[in-house]
């Protein structure tokens, strides 16, 4: 009972926080028992502050894998906003000098995230061993399953480091995993006693509505539409970075009145700070975004979640649809859905690994390098273009060759039969990959045809029940848009005042 | 129109000289001697570096519409090059008047100093208006640790003092952008971020005032540029903003390693010397000398090409009325090394500056 006490405390002393959430506590505590876990957590449910708490309570460093660079850099600075600054987040984009300063260190911090990738290196490695280990997370565990829908091939090295690294005890995290991915972690990591946590991620006050359209330009209207009529805080998914641009454009003309503007992974780091903050902010009322936005993003009063483009498969869906209503008010989800829609997914799964014919090419090109004795280029960068690849379908390939011993370092073995039976392998690795992301593009075409509720089977792959729901259930069990009436977000006086007043009242803030 | 009028002022200059790629180089500021060389050679100086984040698919791109527009014509060799067509001319005497004055880049000299200069007052005002009220969960729009770092040592002196010195930056900035014109004033004080007040990204600020999102961010930096000069020359007048910039002197723009090659020179160690001890190739010290020759005001030209050598290469050049080092090179006698030309060049075309 006293622990509990000490808990919440230390909880609001850290975080500001005065209770915990759904699911929060009972990982916390079991992790520091020193127990392995494996926490699955619906997005928005605050799933960081699982492995955040122990981190500052813990004696020693807890180490956090993360598969995206920007989320790591957006969680250590929403960390020093709160003034714990005993945080870094160390991957490859970092400038050398400043990473060999953190090395220096590595005993300072409570908190290291790290990317897959740098954990694969020797040198990091070696300085990890000389560091006291208190926590192992993986984020985004689902990454190390290939079933999972955000297969990472690092990922599956990471049950040596955690051995490498004396076997601290570990918390594997996920917002979506399935029970088939949830047994694939738990054997990968090598965690038979792993104890489960898994919490429903539905949520009672979204409404799904899937919305059939014919082409682009009805779904333009149909935005526009709605839109109109509907002030509020709102997301619009999109498949595409030039799709957001233009979108946003379109949209901007035809509603003058609200704020948009637009946000990809292609953006210059300080204007996509700037626009994030500006919707955070509440100076923005729309956003035309890729799957980059989101993560890591915690807005309570998002109204409104669009899909313009289909998404690749249930999991990111319920993740995206998850960043609506976190205030627990009642929340629309729509998709639109065009039959012309269906070679945007399909080309994208195509292209996420490389093609026979280029995995053919490689190999030849491989032996070549062999034959003239030469290595491989240094630079990753340099390789994936010399093999027209990008830079996810180098890192799987490569990946594939360290496996088969084909390559170490950059310097090529060669060794005819075992070659030829590695790229047998390969190549029906990338047929099973494939296959697996056509079957989730399956699920959600079915789902999108679904005469049944939608909700019910949005949910039915990821949890036994769903909650009762608050309002309208969804499009099949009957909603009408005039029933749902969300407080409006107040008109903005339009204050296009000239730039010295600006100036004035940015500056001097009370003296206008 | 800015952007276009740029890229085709640089052909118009360069012509078949060149390759487009120099130019590419160019607006980014590569940090070689031929593309500072280049600079000077052309009397691109101010361009130099005035577009970083310019892509080299976007450059393309822009090229081949120009080209399109008959403004441009492509040569293709075993590179490119693009000459200047008829149209030209008449179109950027056109649109000189319509588009921005475009006239106060000083790349060359600037182009360092730009971004920190922008960024520290960026974040400084942000930092300064957040804890004035009070809030410290603010995001900050720059995260370039030096630039962080600077303005956290610049904040804890004036920690307590906030409305004091915000109020001094208004007066600064209000009496000189009082020079610029009412949209460039506009959309610098629409970038700037303020107490939970995010500023504007250069697309929105693109779509508010009906420029393309390369001459946005090419007026910001003419902006700039225009305010540092002023701030060199009336730094009575502006205290704080000189402030921000007064510990980036000229051998910072020098690179790194320059830097280093220019302090051995001055403790008189020679150029083989330099180059063993430090392990590099003595091309790469020759590149140093050139790079040095083009900041250093004094810099001594008698000691690596005597008088005489200056007055042959100088005719070669006159003769070959080309800046090509090759065709100068088979004009000159065998002794004289291409460094010397390069040296004697880099110094004339400053001269002619
Ligand atoms: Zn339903």
């Amino acid at each position: 009972m006293n622990q509990q006490v000490t808990l919440e405390q230390e909880l609001n002393k850290h975080f500001h926080y005065s209770s915990f959430r759904l699911g929060q506590k009972e990982i916390i505590e079991d992790v520091l028992q020193g127990k392995d876990v494996l926490g699955i957590l619906p997005t928005g449910s605050g799933k960081s502050i699982c492995y955040q708490l122990p981190a500052m309570l813990l004696d020693g460093v807890t180490i956090v894998v993360s598969p995206l660079i920007s989320l790591m850099i957006d969680q250590v600075k929403q960390l020093k906003a709160i003034q714990i600054k005993q945080v870094v987040a160390l991957n490859s984009f970092m400038d050398p000098s400043e990473r060999k300063k953190v090395y220096k260190n590595l005993h300072a911090y409570k908190l290291i995230y790290i990317s897959p990738e740098l954990l694969q290196q020797e040198e990091i490695i070696r300085l990890l061993q000389r560091t006291k280990i208190s926590l192992f997370v993986i984020d985004e565990a689902h990454c190390i399953s290939q079933w999972g829908h955000e297969f990472r091939p690092d990922y599956l090295k990471l049950n040596m480091i955690i051995e490498k690294l004396n076997n601290p005890r570990t918390l594997a995290l996920s917002a979506t995993a399935t029970p088939t991915v949830q047994q694939d972690i738990i054997d990968l990591l090598n965690k038979p006693k792993m104890i489960k946590h898994v919490y429903p991620m539905d949520r009672s006050n979204l409404s799904f509505c899937i919305e059939e359209v014919s082409n682009d330009q009805e779904k333009l209207e149909y935005l526009t539409q709605h839109l109109k009529t509907y002030h509020v805080s709102t997301l619009i998914y999109f498949s595409s970075r030039i799709a957001t641009e233009n979108i946003a454009k379109l949209l901007s003309e035809k509603l003058p009145e609200r704020k948009i503007a637009f946000y990809h992974g292609g953006m210059e780091q300080m204007d996509r700070i700037t626009i994030q903050q500006q919707f955070m902010n509440d100076q923005l009322d729309i956003i035309c975004c890729t799957s980059a936005f989101g993560m890591g993003i915690n807005k309570g009063n998002i109204r409104f979640v669009i899909h313009y483009h289909l998404p690749l498969q249930l999991e990111s869906y319920i993740q995206e649809v998850g960043r609506a209503g976190r205030d627990g008010k009642s929340s629309v989800c729509l998709l639109l859905f065009s039959n012309k829609d269906l070679f945007i997914p399909l080309n994208m799964i195509k292209n996420e690994l490389p093609s026979e014919q280029i995995l053919t090419f490689i190999y030849k090109y491989l032996s070549r390098l062999v034959s003239e004795r030469k290595e491989l280029p240094n630079n990753e960068v340099e390789i994936a273009n010399l093999f027209q690849l990008n830079e996810i379908q180098w890192r799987f390939l490569r990946f594939q060759f360290e496996k088969h011993g084909m390559i170490a370092n950059n310097r090529i073995n060669f060794q005819e039969e075992k070659w030829k039976q590695s790229y047998q392998e390969i190549k029906q690795l990338i047929k099973d990959r494939t296959s697996i992301k056509e079957q989730k593009l399956n699920e959600i075409l079915q789902w999108i045809h679904e005469l049944g509720c939608l909700r019910k089977n949005l949910y039915k792959n990821f949890q036994p029940a769903y909650s009762m729901v608050d309002d309208q259930c969804c499009s099949n069990c009957g909603f009408s848009w005039s029933e749902w009436n969300p407080v409006q977000t107040k008109k903005a006086v339009n204050e296009e005042a000239d730039w010295e007043s600006k100036l004035r009242k940015l500056l001097l803030m009370n003296a206008l | 129109m800015i952007f276009h009028s740029i890229l085709l002022e640089c052909c118009n200059r360069i012509q078949m000289e060149r390759t487009a790629s120099s130019i590419y180089h160019l607006l980014r500021g590569r940090r070689s001697i031929q593309t500072v060389q280049d600079a000077h050679l052309f009397q691109l100086e101010r361009y130099f570096g005035i577009y970083k984040s310019l892509t080299r698919q976007h450059f393309n791109q822009t090229m081949n519409e120009l080209q399109l527009k008959g403004l441009l014509h492509r040569i293709d060799t075993e590179q490119t090059f693009y000459q200047t067509t008829r149209e030209t001319s008449k179109w950027i005497a056109t649109n000189k008047q319509v588009s921005f004055p475009f006239t106060s880049y000083e790349g060359l000299a600037y182009h360092e100093i730009t971004d920190v200069f922008l960024d520290r007052l960026v974040l400084l005002i942000q930092t300064l208006t957040n804890s004035k009220m009070d809030y410290f969960s603010f995001i900050p729009v720059i995260d370039k640790p030096l630039i962080v770092g600077w303005v956290k040592s610049v904040y804890r002196r004036l920690k307590g003092e906030e409305a004091k010195f915000l109020a001094i930056i208004f007066q600064e900035l209000r009496k000189i952008l009082h020079h610029f014109s009412k949209v460039e004033a506009g959309i610098f004080v629409d970038r700037l971020t303020g107490y939970q007040s995010y500023g504007m990204s250069i697309d929105q600020l693109s779509a508010k005032y009906g420029q393309s999102v390369d001459d946005i961010q090419l007026i910001i930096i003419n902006l700039v540029h225009r305010l540092l000069s002023t701030l060199y020359h009336e730094k009575d007048n502006y205290p704080f903003l000189t402030f921000i910039i007064n510990d980036l002197t000229s051998t910072t723009r020098l690179s790194n390693s320059a830097f280093q090659t220019y302090q051995h020179l001055q403790q008189g160690v020679t150029i083989e010397n330099i180059a063993r001890n430090r392990n590099l190739k003595i091309n790469t010290i020759h590149d140093h000398l050139i790079e040095i020759a083009l900041y250093e005001t004094n810099f001594p030209l008698h000691h690596y090409v005597n008088p005489a050598e200056q007055q042959e290469i100088l005719n070669a050049v006159k003769q070959t009325s080309s800046s090509k080092l090759r065709d100068i090179k088979q004009q000159v006698n065998d002794s004289i090394s291409y460094f010397q030309i390069r040296l004697v060049l880099a110094l004339q075309h400053k001269q002619l500056k």
